[in-house]
C-alpha cells in the first residue's frame, strides 16, 4: 500500500565525492557548509570528556580520512560543525573507551544524513571501559612467534564463536619478545589464537605456517580456553603454545584437452576450496598458467579437501571439469584435468524507458556477468561479458546447464541501469537458458532498463522510537512480469528515512531487515523481515512509509 | 666398444635433454613459489639448500628466503620459508649463479651473512642471523597520563661508525602506544635514531586521529633540531626512552609549483623537502604528480624553513627550484609559489696526449687500457660546504661525478645556476691534467680556461665542448715531515704545496698541488705534471680542519691565495725538479715554524 502523503522534501542521499586515498588537499573538504551532528557521550552514567568523535561520509568505503572530527567537552558533549548536506557516519574514536560489546557496532558508527543547515541532536553513544588481554606466544622450543599475529574471537551464551574485527590491527602484531598485548576490548568471553586455519587458500602458505592454535595450546576450537574480562579488566598470562611448524604441499599434474589428451598449454588455472556437500567451490585462487607441456603446479598447499580448475576464458572456449584433491600429509601429484569445448551465447543488449542518445552510448561500458549451476562444482569464469557498442555481446567456455544474465554491479556507470529481461526467440529466459553441450546460442536478446524513479522511504515503529543500536537495511526486489530481480540494497538513516534511485518503472517489493549495509560489516541480524509492495511509474517518485512492529509476526 | 659408446652418449643426452626440460618447465611457469618438498627421487644438482640460524644456535623458523638471480636482471626467481629445523630448499633452478637473501621479524643479517656472494645448485648456504637492537619506553603527556595508540617512528641519522645519513627515513611503519602509552620498536639495525611520537603527514589516521593535528614530539620533548639522538647496537635493547608529548598544534604550509613542471603527457614527478633553515636537516618530503601542482605539508611545527622542489621526469627538461624561506609562526602559511627553472649541464670530452719521446716514455707504465674507464670528471659547486658523510638534501647543488663514454665523452646533468669547479680523478699514476678548457669567443680565440676560473652556469644553460686535456709523463712524490729541530712537535693542518718555478706555467692553476700531511706525518702527491716546482709547507686554519669530513677548497683556486703561496715558496729555497713518469719516494721535508726567518722547510732529499 503505497502512501501518497506529500510529506516535506527529503533530501536524497547525496554521493559526495568519495574521499580516497592521501592526497593532501582533500583532508579538510565538506567543511565548507553549515549543518552540525552532536550529542552526548557516557561512560556508564558518567560524561565522557576527551573523547574524540569522527565524522566520516558513507559512502561505501573503508578506511577513510574524516571529513571532520571534535572532541567531547568537559561535559561530555561533542559538536561537529560545518558538515555541508549528506550521510555520514560518525563513530567515537577512542583507545580506551568502546562501543559495548556488539557485532554490528564495533567501532562503526551511527550513519546520520543531513541537509544544509540542519543541527542534529541527540546522536549519543554510550561507552564503555575496554578491557585488556595480554599474553605471550610460543613455540614448542619457548621461541617467541615473532610478527605473527593473533586473532580475537568473541562467545556468545551457545559457545558460538565469531571473528572480532579489531579497527586498531597493529597490536594484534605479536613482538619480539612473544608478547602481544590486545586494549580496548570490550567486556564479554573471547578465544585468542594464532596461526590459520586449515583448509585457507593463497601463496602466503608457502613453506610452512603454524596450524590454528588457541590459549593455552590447542587446536581444537571446542577445547579452547574461554577468557571472560569484565570492563576495564586486564587479562594477562594468555599465553599460547603452538606445535612445531606445519608443511605445506604441493600438487601437480597436466591439463588437456578431453578429446585427444593432448596438453592445454597456457591455460589460467588454480585451486579452490570443496565445500563439504562437495557440491560447490567456495573460495578459489588463480594466477598462474601452464606450460607448453600443460603442466600446473600448486604450492603452498594445506592439508584439507580442494579441487583443480582451469578458469573458463571465453577467448579460449574451453571450460573445466574441475578434479577433487585431498592433502594429508604428503604431495599430490598426476592430477589431470581435462577441458572441453565449451558452447557459446551471443546476442544484443538494448535500453529501453529513455530516448537519450548519451545515455544509449553507455551501453558499451556496461558488462554481464554469467552465472551457472550445475550439478557438481563449477570452475571461476574470468572475465566478465562486454557488450559493444552496437549493444552486441558474446561469451564463451560455458558447461552444459543453466546458464544466468547478470549485470555487473560493480560500476559507478550501472546507477539507473538494470537487467529486467533475457529472451530468446521471443520467450524469457532470465531464469535461465539451458545450454546442451558446445551449443552455439545467438540471437539473444537482453533488455536492460534505465529507469531514474525514485522511492523516498520512511519507516516507522508501531511502538516507540526506532532502536538506536543498529540500523535497518531495505532492499528492493523488481517483481513484475514474473520475474524476481534484486535492484538495490541501502541502510535507512538514523530517522529512518531511506532513498531507492535509479529504478525502472515496474512493481516493486521492499524488504526491511535488521542489519548494516556497509563493506566489510554488511551484515543482516537474525529476526523478522518486513514486507512492503509498491507500484512506481516511470519517471517518478513515490513515498513509501513502512511500519515496522517489532511484536508482530513475518509476512 | 663402439656401441658401448653410442649408448652411454645416447643416455647422456637424455639426461641433458630432461634436464633442461625441467629447469625451462619450471621457469616459463614463473613461478617463484618453490616449496621446499622432500621428494627423495629430487636431484640436488638443481637446488640449492641452506639453513638460518641466529647468533646463538638456534634455527630460524618460518624466516622467509628468496632466491635472486645474479646479475644486472636481480629477478627473484624463488621464495620461501626456513623449517622447524631452520632448513630451506629451493629447487628446480637452472644452472647459473644466485644470491640468497633472507629475513626474519626482529632479525637482521649478520655481518658475514649479509655480504654479497653468489651460489650455484648444489651449494649448501648458511645463514646467520642477529637480535635486532630495541627501543623503547613511554609517551605521557604534561600531566603525566599516558598517551594511547599514539603512532611512534623512528629515523635513522648515523650508523654506528658515525656516518650521518641526514634523511627523513624511518623505520616501515609506525609502532604504537598501548594503553599504558609503552611503545616498543624491534628488530633495529645498530646506528643512531631520532624517536618521534605523533602523526606524520600522508599517513592514514585509524585511532590515531586524535593526534592529526598535532606536530610531531621528538624524544625527549623536543622539535626535530634539538631532537637527542638514540644509540642502539644489535642485539641490545635500550629502555625508558620516554617521550613527553607535547600536543603542539601543527601548522601546514601549502603552495604551488610551476615552471619546468611534468605535464599531462610526461610520467614523472616533482619531489617538495622542507628543510630546517638552520641545520639543513630535513623536516619532510612531498611529492607532486600528474596534473596536481598543488602541495601541502601537514604537522609542521613552529620555526623557519627552506623549501625546495626539483622535479624527476622520465624524459624532458627537469629543473629545480631557488630554495624558499618559509616562517611558521601562528598560522597556516598558504599561497607559497615555488618556480622550477629548468637544470642546467656541462658536457665534453677529453683529449689525450700520449708522450711522444720513446726515450721518456719507456719508464711509463702504460696505462691507456683502464684509463678513460676509470676516470671521473667531477663538477663541484664552487660555494657549497660539501660534508663526506652526509649527503646533501635532495634539490641542494652538490658535486657530481661523470664518467667518459667509449668515445672519451662525458655529460653531466641536473646542474644549479652556480660556479661550479671542474676536477678529476684520475686512475694510475703515468698521467696529469695538462688543462680544462672551454673554447674562447672573442677576437684572440684563446680558451677560457676553467680549471682557473671554474664555470659560472645559468638557469638553463648548456655548456658543451668543455675539453679536458691529460697528458702522460706524471710524476709523483711522497714522504715525509720532520720538525727541524730533532724532539719538537710538529703543528697539527699541516699541508704540503707545490708552486711551479717554471716561468711559462708560473700562473697554471693546475701546477698548484696540496697534501694533507697525515697523521703519521706523511704525504703524498701523485700524477703531478713534470718540471720544476717549490715546496711550501703551512698550515691550515681551525675551522677549515674542524672536520676531516668537509671537502676542500683548492687554494689554487684563488689568485690571492697563488700570490701568497709563491711569495711563500720564494722566501724559502727548497725546490725540486719533476721527471716524466719518475717517482720520488721517502722526501724527508723539514718544517721550521714561521717564528724563525726560515720560512718554510728545508730539504735533504733524495
Amino acid at each position: 500500500m503505497p502512501t501518497l502523503a506529500r510529506a516535506t522534501i527529503l533530501i536524497a542521499a547525496m554521493f559526495c565525492a568519495a574521499a580516497s586515498g592521501q592526497t593532501q588537499s582533500e583532508t579538510k573538504e565538506a567543511k565548507s557548509g553549515t549543518a552540525s551532528i552532536s550529542g552526548p557521550i557516557t561512560v556508564g552514567t558518567d560524561p565522557a570528556p576527551g573523547v574524540v568523535v569522527a565524522v566520516t561520509h558513507d559512502n561505501h568505503q573503508i578506511r577513510q580520512t574524516p571529513v571532520a572530527q571534535a572532541t567531547t567537552d568537559k561535559d561530555g558533549r561533542y559538536k561537529v560543525k560545518g558538515l555541508s548536506a549528506g550521510r555520514y557516519i560518525v563513530s567515537p574514536i577512542d583507545p580506551l573507551l568502546v562501543l559495548p560489546q556488539d557485532a554490528m557496532m564495533q567501532g562503526r558508527g551511527k550513519s546520520v544524513s543531513v541537509s544544509e543547515g540542519e543541527e542534529i541532536e541527540g546522536i549519543d553513544f554510550s561507552l564503555v571501559r575496554g578491557g585488556v588481554i595480554t599474553g605471550r606466544v610460543t613455540d614448542d622450543q619457548g621461541r617467541p612467534l615473532v610478527g605473527e599475529q593473533v586473532a580475537l574471537s568473541r562467545v556468545d551464551e551457545r559457545d558460538r564463536k565469531t571473528f572480532v574485527y579489531l579497527h586498531h590491527r597493529p597490536m594484534l602484531e605479536i613482538d619480539d619478545r612473544g608478547i602481544y598485548r590486545l586494549f580496548g576490548i570490550p567486556a564479554g568471553r573471547y578465544v585468542v589464537s594464532v596461526g590459520r586455519q586449515l583448509g585457507s587458500l593463497g601463496a602466503g602458505n608457502e613453506g610452512g605456517f603454524y596450524a590454528r592454535t588457541f590459549h593455552p595450546g590447542t587446536t581444537e576450537e571446542s577445547q579452547a580456553e574461554i577468557i571472560e574480562i569484565s570492563s576495564g579488566e586486564e587479562a594477562t598470562g594468555i599465553d599460547i603454545m603452538v606445535g612445531p611448524l606445519s608443511r605445506s604441499y604441493t600438487v601437480t599434474g597436466r591439463i588437456v584437452y578431453a578429446e585427444t589428451g593432448a596438453p592445454f598449454p597456457n591455460a589460467l588455472y588454480g585451486y579452490g576450496i570443496l565445500s563439504d556437500d562437495g557440491k560447490s567451490i567456495q573460495s578459489t585462487t588463480y594466477s598462474k598458467r601452464t606450460d607448453a607441456g600443460g603442466n600446473f603446479r600448486l604450492g603452498g598447499v594445506l592439508p584439507g579437501r580442494y579441487v583443480v580448475f582451469s578458469v573458463a576464458e571465453s577467448e579460449s572456449d574451453y571450460y573445466s571439469e574441475p578434479v577433487p584433491f585431498e592433502i594429508a600429509d604428503e604431495d599430490v601429484s598426476g592430477l589431470e584435468v581435462r577441458v572441453h569445448r565449451g558452447a557459446s551465447l551471443s546476442g544484443i543488449a538494448v535500453i529501453e524507458g529513455t530516448n537519450d542518445t548519451d545515455i544509449l552510448a553507455r551501453i558499451s561500458k556496461l558488462q554481464f556477468i554469467v552465472f551457472q549451476q550445475e550439478g557438481g562444482p563449477s570452475p571461476p569464469r574470468s572475465d566478465p561479458v562486454k557488450i559493444e557498442l552496437d549493444g552486441s555481446f558474446r561469451t564463451g567456455a560455458l558447461h552444459p546447464g543453466k546458464v544466468r544474465l547478470y549485470l555487473m554491479n560493480h560500476l559507478p556507470v550501472r546507477k539507473g541501469f538494470h537487467l529486467i529481461r533475457v529472451e530468446r526467440g521471443g520467450v524469457n529466459v532470465t531464469d535461465g537458458i539451458e545450454i546442451a553441450p558446445g551449443e552455439e546460442i545467438s540471437g539473444l536478446r537482453a533488455i536492460i532498463a534505465y529507469g531514474t524513479s525514485r522511492i523516498l522511504g520512511q519507516l516507522k515503529m508501531a511502538e516507540g522510537e526506532l532502536p538506536k543500536d543498529v540500523g535497518f537495511v531495505v532492499s528492493a526486489h523488481l517483481i513484475s512480469s514474473g520475474v524476481h530481480r534484486t535492484v538495490a540494497n541501502v541502510e535507512a538513516d538514523q530517522k529512518g528515512r531511506f532513498v531507492l534511485e535509479g529504478l525502472p518503472a515496474g512493481e516493486y517489493r521492499l524488504l526491511v531487515r535488521r542489519g548494516l549495509s556497509r563493506p566489510g560489516f554488511g551484515r543482516i541480524l537474525p529476526g523478522k523481515t518486513f514486507r512492503q509492495d509498491v507500484t512506481v511509474a516511470e519517471q517518478a517518485e513515490v513515498q513509501v512509509t513502512i511500519t515496522i512492529d517489532l511484536n508482530a509476526g513475518v509476512k | 666398444m663402439k656401441r658401448l659408446l653410442s649408448v652411454g652418449f645416447l643416455s647422456l643426452l637424455i639426461a641433458l635433454a630432461s634436464a633442461s626440460a625441467s629447469g625451462a618447465g619450471s621457469s616459463s611457469s614463473q613461478d617463484p613459489a618453490e616449496s621446499s618438498s622432500n621428494k627423495a627421487g629430487q636431484r640436488n644438482a638443481d637446488s640449492i639448500e641452506g639453513r638460518v640460524i641466529s647468533d646463538d644456535g638456534q634455527p630460524i623458523v618460518k624466516a622467509q628466503i628468496w632466491v635472486i638471480e645474479a646479475g644486472q636482471s636481480s629477478r627473484t626467481v624463488r621464495w620461501t620459508k626456513t623449517d622447524r629445523e631452520g632448513k630451506f630448499r629451493a629447487e628446480g633452478l637452472a644452472p647459473m649463479q644466485y644470491r640468497i637473501s633472507a629475513d626474519a621479524p626482529g632479525y637482521l643479517l649478520s655481518n658475514e651473512s649479509s655480504r654479497p656472494k653468489s651460489y650455484s645448485p648444489g651449494d649448501f648456504v648458511n645463514i646467520t642471523m642477529i637480535k635486532g637492537g630495541v627501543i623503547t619506553g613511554t609517551v605521557t603527556d604534561s600531566s603525566g597520563k599516558p598517551v594511547v595508540a599514539v603512532p611512534v617512528s623512528i629515523i635513522f641519522v648515523r650508523t654506528s661508525d658515525g656516518r650521518s645519513l641526514g634523511g627523513v627515513g624511518g623505520a616501515a611503519r609506525p609502532r604504537y602506544t598501548d594503553d599504558r602509552g609503552v611503545y616498543r620498536i624491534y628488530g633495529l639495525s645498530g646506528g643512531s635514531y631520532l624517536v618521534m611520537a605523533g602523526m606524520r603527514p600522508g599517513s592514514n589516521a585509524g585511532l590515531a586521529v586524535r593526534y592529526r593535528d598535532h606536530s610531531p614530539t621528538y624524544f625527549p620533548s623536543a622539535t626535530r633540531e634539538t631532537a637527542q639522538e638514540v644509540r642502539v647496537d644489535k642485539g641490545r635493547e635500550v629502555t625508558g626512552i620516554d617521550i613527553r608529548y607535547r600536543a603542539e598544534r601543527g601548522y601546514s604550509i601549502s603552495g604551488t609549483v610551476s615552471g619546468a613542471v611534468p605535464s599531462d603527457t610526461e610520467s614523472g614527478h616533482v619531489s617538495l623537502t622542507l628543510l630546517y633553515a638552520s641545520s639543513g636537516l630535513t623536516e619532510a618530503m612531498a611529492s607532486i604528480s600528474g596534473k596536481d601542482d598543488s602541495f601541502t605539508f601537514d604537522n609542521v611545527t613552529e620555526g623557519e624553513y627552506e623549501l625546495i622542489a626539483q622535479s624527476n621526469l622520465m624524459s624532458g627538461e627537469n629543473g629545480v627550484s631557488a630554495p624558499v624561506r618559509v616562517k611558521v609562526s601562528g598560522a597556516d602559511v598558504k599561497g607559497l609559489k615555488v618556480i622550477l627553472t629548468p637544470f642546467s649541464s656541462i658536457a665534453g670530452r677529453t683529449l689525450l696526449e700520449p708522450l711522444q719521446d720513446a726515450a721518456l716514455k719507456s719508464g711509463c707504465r702504460d696505462e691507456r687500457e683502464g684509463l678513460l674507464r676509470n676516470m671521473r670528471v667531477i663538477v663541484r659547486p664552487d660555494s657549497v660546504i660539501e660534508r663526506r658523510d652526509q649527503p646533501p638534501p635532495p634539490g641542494r647543488p652538490r658535486s657530481v661525478p661523470a664518467r667518459i663514454d667509449d668515445k672519451g665523452e662525458f655529460e653531466i646533468q641536473r646542474l644549479h645556476a652556480e660556479l661550479y669547479r671542474v676536477e678529476t680523478q684520475l686512475w694510475g699514476r703515468s698521467w696529469y691534467v695538462r688543462s680544462i678548457t672551454l673554447p674562447g669567443g672573442g677576437q684572440n680565440r684563446r680558451p677560457f680556461d676553467v680549471a682557473r676560473n671554474g664555470i659560472a652556469l645559468k638557469a638553463g644553460e648548456r655548456v658543451k665542448r668543455l675539453t679536458v686535456t691529460i697528458a702522460e709523463g706524471a710524476a709523483s712524490l711522497d714522504g715525509q715531515v720532520l720538525p727541524s729541530v730533532e724532539g719538537n712537535q710538529l703543528p697539527a693542518r699541516l699541508r704540503v704545496h707545490l708552486v711551479p718555478s717554471d716561468r711559462e706555467h708560473a700562473d697554471d692553476t693546475l701546477r698548484f698541488a696540496e697534501a694533507r700531511v697525515r697523521n703519521d706525518d706523511s704525504f703524498i702527491f701523485s700524477n703531478l705534471a713534470p718540471g720544476r716546482y717549490l715546496i711550501v709547507i703551512d698550515q691550515a686554519s681551525a675551522s677549515d680542519e674542524e672536520s676531516m669530513e668537509i671537502w676542500q677548497r683548492h687554494a689554487a683556486w684563488d689568485g690571492v691565495e697563488r700570490e701568497r703561496l709563491r711569495r711563500l715558496a720564494e722566501a724559502c729555497s727548497t725546490a725540486i725538479e719533476l721527471q716524466p713518469c719518475r717517482s720520488i719516494s721517502h722526501y724527508k721535508l723539514f718544517y721550521a715554524p714561521p717564528q724563525s726567518n726560515k720560512n718554510g722547510p728545508s730539504k735533504k732529499g733524495q
